[in-house]
């Protein structure tokens, strides 16, 4: 079972430039904008968490209000925890293989219940060297991409010990690529600071 | 410097830009690097654009503040620091003009004039004292150290041979330190023999020491520096004597002297109509060499009234003119008889290569300033004329030594209504025909004549406020326009613009201190001082006279 140790998510969805897995514990997703990887027998996929949802498995059953307490509730229905399940969606920023590790997307997608694991101090470094992760999240656009630039962008500066300097290269980036929505690049700047 | 040492010298340089755009016509344009500072970049500094094969040596002209889009004027960012810093170089960047003067190509040693332009992003870099020294040259005895580029120590030289075959300017508002720029010059013509020098001195500041009220102490000018090179002479010897000055000779002037064109060019200060002219015309013409004088020995009333009927003039008008011309005789350096011939003296100490220094003491009024000037002036060139005639029939091509005389308030000789009377005005235009060249100080270089002051070779220009005046201390020299923004920019004291025909490229200098100067000038006067650097610049580490 050692693969399982760190396990955080299984995917379950998967495409090109997203993935989507179920978290190993309800209510315990990885944090938005931080960075995850899976590891398939072709390599690894890596990913920045880009949103997080918990809901009933049923789909044609909603989870319903009770009007109590937390612990009372989890006293007096102990089934619902097993009816809910919490999952994250993935964008992936890049992949590595055989030792190397390359800003851009990999040439298939991961496995279907692969297992996703957060990324170590050392990868987060690696990955966010090159700021075209920047680009890669900017590209989105069906999610708030300012929330979650900035997001992923505080997530990497505390993985590297809270850089400042970085913080700061990382502004410049998304200000000289958001040239066309100078809005949009200052409400990520505002962000960061 | 070898081109591989030329290769290594541009490693070292920093990168202040990179080329954008451009036109030989226009200048160019170059985008800040990100790692530059806009605030150290001030207008006039002297920088290096590398081309591939040629280096092109420039000055700044104009610094701006460029926005990519137009979002970022509108809505200013909040004041993090990273907002600010974020958009520095991405959204809002800083762009140099720059108007390259000279080129060098990398295999050569000469630098020429600009005759095309680098590519797309060439290097614009800083200077290096290397490039100063390949474009003014190494300071040497015919090589002046005035001053450095700004922000830099190496010297810019005065080419003093090339300054002495025109005439030139000095102008700069009152309070920029234009009486010391010229003691410094007048210093390195002496020192270097590249002329003799006779030096109209209104205020007493060019012979013997002045009081410097910046930095509230004497200033030590030319006779301390050079001694017996040097002659004082003054029309006033009781002001001399209380200033401790021990003049060479006392300058008389006799009233047979003064000629008709010489008070007409005193017509404002002696208050003489325009038709007033023809009449004292007429006075030379009847009353022979003595007019003047007898023409005021004349009684008011009957004598004057007879005269005029006699000679068809109109009595009262004559009359005036009269009452007008008898100031002169206030004037006690204005002898009835010639006691001591001033003239002679003057011309015979500068043909041996003296220096001669007019003191004017307190007759400072610009009357007598002027028509002392302008008769000694017009003898002594007409001298000039006649040895340069003598010389040239003997094959003596050197001869007469090259004069300089420097004038003050030059307004006052060059006007336009007076430029073509007065002998300046002919000096000034004849050019270097009989060997002698103006040095022209002013503060009003705008109430010069055009014609004139087109013909200053080169121009020592300190700080001038009215548009005018700028305009007027450029005349005639290539990219006056875009030249003018740097004269905008200069500091009220000790930044001059140096342009003109014994500079290779216009530039803007930090002058050299002026004590330290003096000290070096004058220790080695006395031959204590010797060197590769004859004028001891700013890191010659010696400390100055007290």
């Amino acid at each position: 079972m050692s693969e399982m140790n760190g396990m955080i998510g299984e995917v379950v969805q998967a495409s090109t430039t997203r993935f989507r897995a179920i978290a190993a514990k309800v209510f315990e997703p990885p944090r938005f904008g931080s960075f995850v990887k899976v590891m398939s027998a072709g390599g690894r996929t890596y990913g920045v968490v880009a949103g997080v949802e918990t809901a009933s498995f049923d789909s044609a059953r909603r989870a319903m209000a009770f009007g109590m307490p937390w612990e009372q509730l989890i006293r007096e229905q102990p089934q619902l925890m097993e009816l809910i399940q919490t999952e994250f969606d993935t964008v992936v920023i890049g992949y590595g293989a055989e030792g190397s590790l390359h800003h851009f997307l990999p040439p298939y997608p991961p496995r279907l219940h692969d297992f996703v694991s957060a990324c170590s101090p050392t990868e987060v470094a690696a990955l966010t060297d090159s700021l075209e992760f920047v680009r890669t999240l900017a590209s989105l656009r069906d999610s708030p991409v300012h929330e979650l630039v900035s997001a992923a962008i505080r997530e990497a500066s505390l993985a590297r010990g809270g850089d400042d300097a970085f913080v700061s290269e990382a502004a410049r980036a998304v200000a000289e690529l958001f040239k066309d929505d100078y809005d949009l690049a200052m409400s990520i700047v505002r962000r960061l600071s | 410097m070898t081109s591989g040492n030329g290769q290594r010298v541009a490693f070292e340089r920093k990168t202040i830009a990179h080329v954008i755009q451009g036109s030989l016509l226009e200048g160019l344009v170059a985008r800040l690097a990100d790692d530059a500072d806009v605030e150290d970049l001030r207008v006039g500094r002297f920088v290096v654009v590398e081309g591939v094969r040629n280096r092109f040596f420039s000055s700044v002209h104009d610094v701006k503040l460029e926005a990519a889009n137009l979002a970022v004027l509108k809505a200013p960012p909040p004041s993090l620091d990273l907002a600010r810093t974020s958009l520095a170089g991405t959204q809002t960047y800083v762009t140099v003009e720059l108007k390259p003067k000279l080129m060098l190509e990398r295999s050569e040693n000469e630098v020429h004039p600009v005759k095309t332009i680098p590519g797309h992003f060439a290097r614009v870099a800083e200077a290096t004292d290397e490039d100063v020294a390949l474009v003014f040259g190494e300071p040497g005895d015919t090589m002046m150290r005035l001053g450095s580029p700004l922000e830099m120590e190496a010297a810019v030289c005065l080419d003093l041979e090339r300054f002495v075959e025109r005439s030139n300017g000095v102008f700069g508002k009152t309070g920029t330190g234009k009486s010391f720029l010229v003691r410094m010059v007048l210093a390195g013509l002496v020192r270097s023999r590249a002329a003799v020098n006779l030096v109209f001195d209104m205020h007493n500041e060019y012979g013997w020491e002045s009081y410097d009220e910046e930095t509230r102490r004497s200033a030590p000018s030319l006779k301390q520096a050079f001694d017996a090179e040097v002659l004082i002479f003054t029309l006033d010897p009781a002001s001399s004597a209380r200033r401790k000055v021990t003049p060479d000779f006392e300058v008389h002037v006799a009233f047979r002297d003064v000629e008709a064109d010489d008070l007409a060019l005193l017509g404002r200060e002696l208050n003489i109509r325009d038709a007033q002219i023809p009449a004292m015309w007429r006075l030379s013409e009847v009353l022979g060499a003595d007019w003047l004088l007898e023409f005021l020995s004349m009684a008011p009333g009957d004598d004057l009234n007879a005269f005029a009927d006699a000679n068809g003039l109109h009595a009262g008008s004559l009359a005036a003119l009269h009452r007008n011309l008898s100031r002169l005789r206030k004037l006690p350096f204005l002898k009835e008889t010639g006691t001591d011939d001033s003239v002679e003296r003057i011309v015979k100490a500068l043909l041996a290569g003296k220096h001669v220094v007019l003191e004017f003491g307190r007759q400072t009024s610009l009357l007598a300033y002027m028509l002392v000037a302008n008769i000694l002036t017009r003898k002594i060139h007409g001298r000039w004329q006649t040895e340069k005639e003598t010389a040239v029939a003997e094959g003596r091509h050197n001869d007469p030594p090259q004069l300089t005389i420097t004038i003050e308030e030059a307004h006052k000789f060059l006007s336009p209504e007076t430029s073509s009377q007065s002998i300046f005005g002919e000096i000034a235009r004849e050019m270097r025909k009989y060997n002698v060249g103006l040095l022209v100080v002013d503060q009003r270089p705008s109430g010069i004549d055009e014609e004139v002051r087109s013909q200053l070779g080169t121009r020592i220009i300190a700080a001038l406020d009215d548009e005018r005046d700028q305009h007027a201390a450029l005349a005639g020299l290539p990219d006056a326009t875009a030249m003018r923004i740097l004269l905008n920019n200069l500091e009220p004291k000790k930044q001059v613009l140096l342009a003109g025909y014994a500079l290779p490229m216009p530039i803007v200098i930090d002058v050299d201190d002026y004590y330290t100067f003096f000290s070096n000038v004058r220790r080695q006067a006395a031959g204590a001082l010797t060197g590769a650097d004859p004028w001891a610049g700013r890191g010659g580490g010696s400390a100055p006279d007290a």
